[in-house]
């Protein structure tokens, strides 16, 4: 034979030596994975281990059939069991460790005991699953209705309910639905809608006084925004709300001017919040000129909140002109419907525009 | 109360007679709260001297009391009934129970929470015999009272915190159970004053005597609490329900007005005559379940005399308004202020007097000074404190009434018999007082002028309006006389109590079907 051919036959009978090998290092893979699922124990795993290696060593004698094929599949034999076995023995004793450790645990001893309900379970955590049981009920949901159709057409418990949900959280847009029911033909309606009132009128007295307090002390602190917002919110709040008298919502108003003056004068710029809150307290306060003063000096207010209230002033201001060059000028604003009828002589100029 | 007074006074009781002709069943009044359903009580045992009470007065408990009135020589026996135990008292009591057993329990309080029958309060009572619980205590704070919470909430409000739904519960079934483990007098008629929890015990009553109840509502209980839960910002909102109205997930709100509607059917369904003091009540009552049959209007009235031979107040005197109450929130004395302010502005010299106590809720009235102070009406507007308005009558011109909510106010009818006009909100029976019945024959004529609710400006502009023209002043007041003297005398509501009361006392023992 010559020398190249027997290199190659060499070269093949290794490498299914090689092969052999491999595939019983994947066998005990195999059984080690057995033995952490549980499926096998220790005692059965070693005895098919040393099976594995002995199998493994006969096939390598069979396919190698050489007189160096003995000594070869020995060596696969003794690798398997010096390699195998002891990894497996290694495994099965880690696993026995990891066990007791983790029976040794309380949290994991609770957990293995609650597992094979050997133990029950406290009262507070059968609650709290009957609670996230109870959260998962979805119920089909109702959809919102109208307050002031429910005033007129409604059931007395929903008429009661839109009433609570006011007297709850009120806005000024709740006024004219609180109104209607006061007027109510149903006795039980008018008395609940007559104790959501007294409520809320106790609610923004309160916060009128409040408002005013707030509103000196943050006067008295020059170029300080910190705290401004929220009570130029309350301001417009409190003026909107429906529940103060001439007087004070004229208070209010003086209120809201000084905080423009000075705001005005201010060299540091105003933050653009404080600005949009003052505008829209200036329009509330009845105050169209200051505002629309705001809303011209500052273009990067333009959005659809702020176009509408530059609108509305420049109609309460009967400033036709500018106005119909606002509108020439950007013919996709929106028009607030209410106001524009109430300006007869605007009517003939709007046809203008596209 | 355990004063020696009482302790002879219910005496007869041991000896196993009946006590009492009437046990009458008050909630949160007589006799630790002056006027309104306190005086209407009192009235009621004075008029009907020849038959024997007893009171059981519904408190809540750790409240300071004081007795406000003499006890009738009629009255023979009294007890308190405190509602709900205070926490601090709560220690986890051992008990034996089966989880079916507290799932029987939970399952009947919801059926009764739901329907409100007098079946389910009756298997209810029978199930808690059964516990052996002879302490409240011991069954909110053991472990059948635990499983019964926890039944409940499962049942009724899952979605909802259980947190908050514990001290409901512990509050609204502390109070339940309470009514179906208190001792009652031995009467032979219970006579509840308003649904709630009198309503309950007075249930209770006839399915532990077998004697007949009677209702009377002044206002309408459930109305009102349903009122004071919408708005109540000390019940936490636990499901975000947003701006919808018909969702089904209960919440807590929900729960205390499903309890209070519930004890209000039973009652209905337990009681042989359901009364009440004008028809518009009646409308509630019926949507309640309230059997028509069983249900009549008995008007309050007043003793004429007192009132009829007053002087009038003339043209020559300060021209005066008055409102007559006490200072509270529901008179809306605000919107007397108020309209008493913009009156002023056509009437310079007006005077107007608040004429009634002043220290039930001292903070109101403080903020009511304060209003004064701020409208600038320290010389025009005068609180007169609790005093005999039959002195002050004499000088006022027109009688005002604010009121957010009442039933049949006493003020109206002293006023009218004294031929004084008013001014009314539009609460109660008050524009059937002041314009009449539509079977009124012959019409009497308007005895007055009907306002909104919480409107100043129309107060004034009535207020001018009467109070300038004195022809209509006459003309309003006169007919107004007329009326009180026609339907709303004293005797007459006295002998229509007194029909009542002998009919159910006649009656034969009810058998529990």
């Amino acid at each position: 034979m010559p020398a190249r051919a027997a290199t190659a036959v060499f070269l093949c009978k290794i490498t299914t030596a090689f092969a052999l090998f491999v595939c019983a290092v994947a066998g005990d893979g195999v059984l080690l994975s057995m033995v952490f699922n549980g499926e096998l124990g220790v005692s059965t795993a070693f005895p098919a281990h040393v099976g594995l290696a002995l199998v493994a060593a006969s096939s390598t004698k069979i396919a190698l059939r050489t007189r160096s094929g003995l000594s070869v599949s020995v060596l696969v034999g003794i690798g398997l069991l010096i390699a195998g076995p002891p990894g497996l023995i290694l495994a099965a004793a880690s696993l026995v460790r990891v066990v007791d450790a983790a029976e040794q645990s309380p949290f994991i001893a609770t957990l293995l005991a609650e597992r094979r309900h050997e133990i029950k379970r406290s009262a507070a955590q059968e609650l709290a699953d009957a609670i996230a049981a109870g959260r998962t009920i979805r119920p089909q949901k109702a959809q919102p209705i109208g307050f002031h159709d429910a005033i007129a057409n409604g059931s007395l418990r929903e008429v009661q309910a839109v009433l609570g949900l006011i007297g709850l959280e009120y806005y000024p847009e709740y006024r004219k639905v609180l109104a209607a029911a006061l007027k109510s033909e149903r006795a039980a309606l008018r008395v609940q809608a007559a104790a959501v009132h007294a409520k809320l009128r106790e609610t923004i007295s309160t916060r009128f006084q409040s408002c005013i307090a707030d509103c000196e002390r943050a006067l008295s602190r020059e170029a300080d925004y910190g705290g401004l917002l929220p009570i130029i919110e309350s301001l417009t709040y409190c003026l909107q709300s429906g529940f103060l008298d001439g007087a004070q919502c004229r208070r209010l108003s003086q209120l809201i001017c000084r905080i423009d003056d000075a705001l005005t004068q201010s060299i540091p710029p105003v933050p653009p919040d404080i600005e949009r809150a003052l505008i829209r307290a200036l329009s509330a306060a009845g105050e169209h000129s200051r505002a629309v003063k705001w809303l011209v000096a500052r273009p990067v207010l333009d959005d659809r909140e702020m176009r509408e209230l530059r609108l509305s002033s420049l109609i309460r201001l009967r400033r036709h002109g500018d106005l119909n060059a606002l509108l020439t000028q950007e013919p996709h604003v929106d028009r607030p419907a209410a106001t524009i009828p109430s300006v007869p002589m605007f009517a003939p100029r709007l046809e203008v525009a596209p | 109360m355990n004063s020696p007074w009482l302790a002879s006074r219910s005496r007869d009781r041991d000896q196993g007679v009946r006590s009492s002709d009437v046990c009458l069943i008050a909630e949160g009044c007589y006799p630790y709260v002056r006027g309104g359903v306190s005086s209407w009580i009192d009235w009621l045992m004075r008029s009907c001297s020849e038959l024997r009470f007893s009171v059981v007065a519904i408190v809540a408990s750790g409240t300071e009391r004081k007795v406000q009135y003499e006890f009738p020589p009629n009255l023979v026996e009294f007890r308190e009934l405190e509602l709900h135990a205070p926490p601090s008292k709560l220690q986890w009591l051992p008990s034996d129970f089966s989880n079916h057993f507290a799932n029987e329990i939970s399952t009947e309080l919801v059926a009764f929470m739901k329907d409100g029958k007098l079946a389910s309060l009756a298997e209810l009572r029978r199930l808690l015999r059964q516990s052996g619980s002879r302490e409240l205590d011991a069954l909110l704070a053991s472990g059948l009272g635990w499983e019964t919470v926890r039944g409940t909430y499962y049942r009724l409000m899952p979605e909802a915190s259980f947190l908050h739904f514990y001290w409901a519960w512990r509050a609204l079934c502390g109070g339940l159970f309470a009514v179906l483990q208190a001792p009652l007098p031995n009467a032979r008629a219970y006579h509840a004053i308003s649904t709630g929890y009198a309503g309950l015990l007075a249930a209770n009553a006839t399915l532990v005597t077998h004697r007949p109840a009677i209702l009377t509502e002044h206002g309408i209980y459930t109305n009102e609490r349903r009122i004071e839960i919408a708005m109540a910002s000390w019940i936490a909102t636990t499901i975000d329900k947003g701006l919808t109205i018909g969702d089904p997930r209960l919440d807590l709100r929900d729960l205390w007005v499903m309890a209070f509607d519930a004890y209000a059917r039973c009652c209905y369904e337990a009681c042989s005559t359901i009364t009440t003091l004008y028809s518009e009540n009646q409308i509630l009552q019926r949507d309640l379940g309230a059997d028509p049959a069983r249900m009549r209007v008995i008007a309050n009235g007043i003793v004429l005399k007192r009132f009829s031979s007053l002087e009038r107040a003339g043209p020559s005197t300060e021209p005066t308004v008055a409102l007559i109450g006490r200072v509270v929130p529901i008179k809306d004395v605000k919107t007397f202020i108020m309209a008493a302010g913009k009156a002023r502005e056509k009437i310079s010299r007006l005077r107007a007097l608040v004429i009634g106590p002043t220290d039930e809720d001292p903070q109101y009235f403080a903020e009511c000074r304060s209003l004064v102070e701020e409208l600038g009406l320290t010389e025009c507007v005068a609180f007169t404190g609790n005093v005999d308005i039959t002195k002050y009558l004499p000088i006022v011109h027109v009688i005002a009434l604010t009121s957010l909510s009442e039933a049949q106010p006493l003020v109206l009818l002293e006023g009218g018999a004294a031929g004084i006009p008013c001014v009314s909100t539009d609460v109660g029976s008050c524009r059937e007082i002041l314009e009449g019945r539509p079977e009124e024959d012959p019409p009497c004529g308007p005895g007055g002028i009907v306002c909104p609710l919480v409107n100043a400006d129309a107060t004034a502009d009535a207020f001018v309006r009467l109070l300038l023209d004195g022809d209509l002043r006459e003309k309003m007041g006169a007919a107004l006389k007329s009326r009180v003297q026609r339907y709303y005398e004293t005797e007459k509501a006295a002998a229509a109590y007194r029909d009542l009361y002998k009919s159910a006392i006649e009656l034969p023992d009810i058998i529990a079907s």
